[in-house]
């Protein structure tokens, strides 16, 4: 298994970089999982997902907060769960997004 | 999470780390195989993207690729340069494929996939992974 | 009146802010600047000195259960706002890179660091000056303004630039549940290079409900001057970039005078 990340200030092209790499390598065959690590995720249009489906991911986080009941046993289920399909070959799982007011 | 998911043979996980220093300060991605910098010629992007580098290094990520993005001319290129301080492993032009794509919320690949870009792009997608 | 300015990374909020101070500071009026990025952004547009650092270590005490401000909210802005060209007070949260590896700071590895965090973030959210502008560049993206940076009252100003991602950035906050009553969230149009740009960002504010307070063109001057390096602060000209900044300075200081996002409605 191969992990590349991807970093750069805000609007530098990195969202479109990695979208776009993983894009390639689905292409290629290989098993691609995306990860969306950014609070304000945007990962999903450079995929191909479109705004709209890019918007309704959920959060893998906000479902295993403490206060949530259950948590998956291991991580392929979480990711099993939350992931969707991007394309062939690639799925795309957003780990959190701060899109609410925090209370208190 | 990265740790938690199956070491599986032909599996490429990619990480959108997100804008900005703080992931990387942070140092959870010590086990990346790769880290990706992506810096357009102004000072500010060229900062964030030394501090980068810097911290990745300090963390113990031992392959940094430089990607210069959105070059329009030589102009564009010697203040990355400069800004930057180091030399870019590889090139994306500005490129009205991507701000097409950028646009209308599709990603290049759909929009352009013969783009200048994408093809800079493929070119890093062997780099890292050679087939 | 309190400016807070908000969108997604990269949409031009340190540029903006930057040319608003100007705008403002060039009136005559108060202005102080609150860089909220862990890398300097709007410490770079006003030309502040890039190696300062951590102006707050120390300021918050912990104490009785919650952190309180050595001297107080007013005291900790005039003792430790740095002024910076045009008259402009400046303070800045910090400066993140390698030397941060204990972060999050704790009391007992960065006492110091960790004190300066907690007063920033205070200082942030509730400072506000009556007959002068407050105005703050916070990080790109929803966490700060989920986290509750933007205060409760004064303006809440979305950068948007003509793009997708922009837009949906935009989108985020406009569902972000209930705004403080007393704060102003609306949107300012960034880099419309057309007609076609503008009806863009029209249609799609005007889906999500949030009014266009101004729209500012990309301006060939604000980007050379920004690909060489130099403070947009003292960038001079009577370009488009400055013209639509100043129309927006207006739309400012008209909502100044109004109570409903100045400090003497404060309950």
């Amino acid at each position: 298994m191969t992990k590349i990340a991807v970093a750069g200030k805000g609007g530098s092209g990195k969202t479109t970089v990695a979208g776009v790499l993983a894009r390639l390598w689905a292409e290629d065959g290989l098993d691609v999982l995306a990860v969306d690590a950014d609070a304000n995720p945007n990962l999903g249009i450079s995929l191909g997902l479109g705004a709209d489906r890019t918007f309704d991911l959920v959060g893998v986080r906000e479902a295993l907060l403490p206060g949530g009941p259950a948590i998956a046993s291991a991580m392929e289920d979480i990711v099993d769960r939350f992931a969707a399909e991007a394309g062939p070959h690639v799925r795309i799982v957003q780990v959190t997004k701060y899109d609410h007011f925090k209370p208190g | 999470m990265l740790a938690a998911l199956e070491d599986k043979p032909g599996r490429v996980v990619v990480v959108d780390l997100g804008g900005g220093v703080m992931t990387v300060v942070r140092g959870d991605q010590s086990q990346v195989d790769a880290l990706v910098v992506v810096v357009e010629p102004y000072p500010r992007s060229a900062e964030v993207g030394r501090r980068l580098l810097e911290t990745a290094a300090a963390n113990g990520i031992t392959r940094r690729v430089v990607v210069a993005n959105k070059i329009a001319d030589a102009e564009d290129l010697a203040a990355l340069r400069r800004f930057l301080g180091v030399e870019p492993d590889l090139v994306i032009p500005a490129d009205r494929g991507v701000s097409g794509a950028d646009r209308v919320g599709a990603s290049p690949i759909d929009h352009d996939p013969g783009s200048a870009a994408v093809g800079v792009i493929r070119q890093l997608a062997s780099a890292l992974l050679p087939r | 009146m309190r400016v807070v300015l908000l969108g997604k990374g990269g949409s031009g909020k340190s540029t903006l802010a930057g040319l608003l101070c100007a705008e403002l500071a060039g009136r005559g009026r108060r202005v102080l600047a609150f860089d909220a990025d862990s890398v300097p952004g709007l410490g770079q547009v006003l030309g502040m000195d890039p190696t300062d650092d951590w102006f707050l270590a120390g300021r918050a005490v912990r104490e009785a259960g919650g952190w309180t401000l050595t001297g107080g909210l007013a005291a900790t802005v005039e003792e430790c706002a740095r002024v910076g060209p045009a008259g402009i007070r400046f303070l800045q949260m910090g400066n993140a890179d390698a030397s941060m590896k204990d972060f999050p700071f704790t009391a007992e590895r960065s006492p110091g660091r960790r004190s300066g965090m907690v007063a920033f973030n205070t200082v942030v959210r509730s400072y506000d000056d009556e007959g002068g502008f407050v105005v703050v560049d916070l990080h790109g993206g929803t966490l700060q303004v989920a986290s509750g940076m933007v205060g409760t009252r004064g303006v809440a100003m979305v950068v948007v630039e003509p793009f997708a991602k922009s837009v949906l950035t935009a989108r985020r906050f406009a569902g972000m549940g209930e705004w403080p009553a007393g704060v102003q969230f609306v949107a300012v149009a960034n880099k419309v290079t057309g007609s076609e740009d503008q009806r863009y960002l029209d249609d799609e504010m005007s889906r999500l409900g949030i009014e266009v307070w101004g729209s500012v063109p990309a301006d060939r001057a604000v980007s050379t001057a920004e690909r060489e390096g130099r403070a947009l602060v003292s960038l001079g000209g009577d370009g488009p970039a400055r013209r639509a900044v100043a129309a927006l300075a207006d739309r400012l200081e008209q909502a100044a005078l109004e109570p409903a996002t100045s400090t003497a409605a404060a309950p």
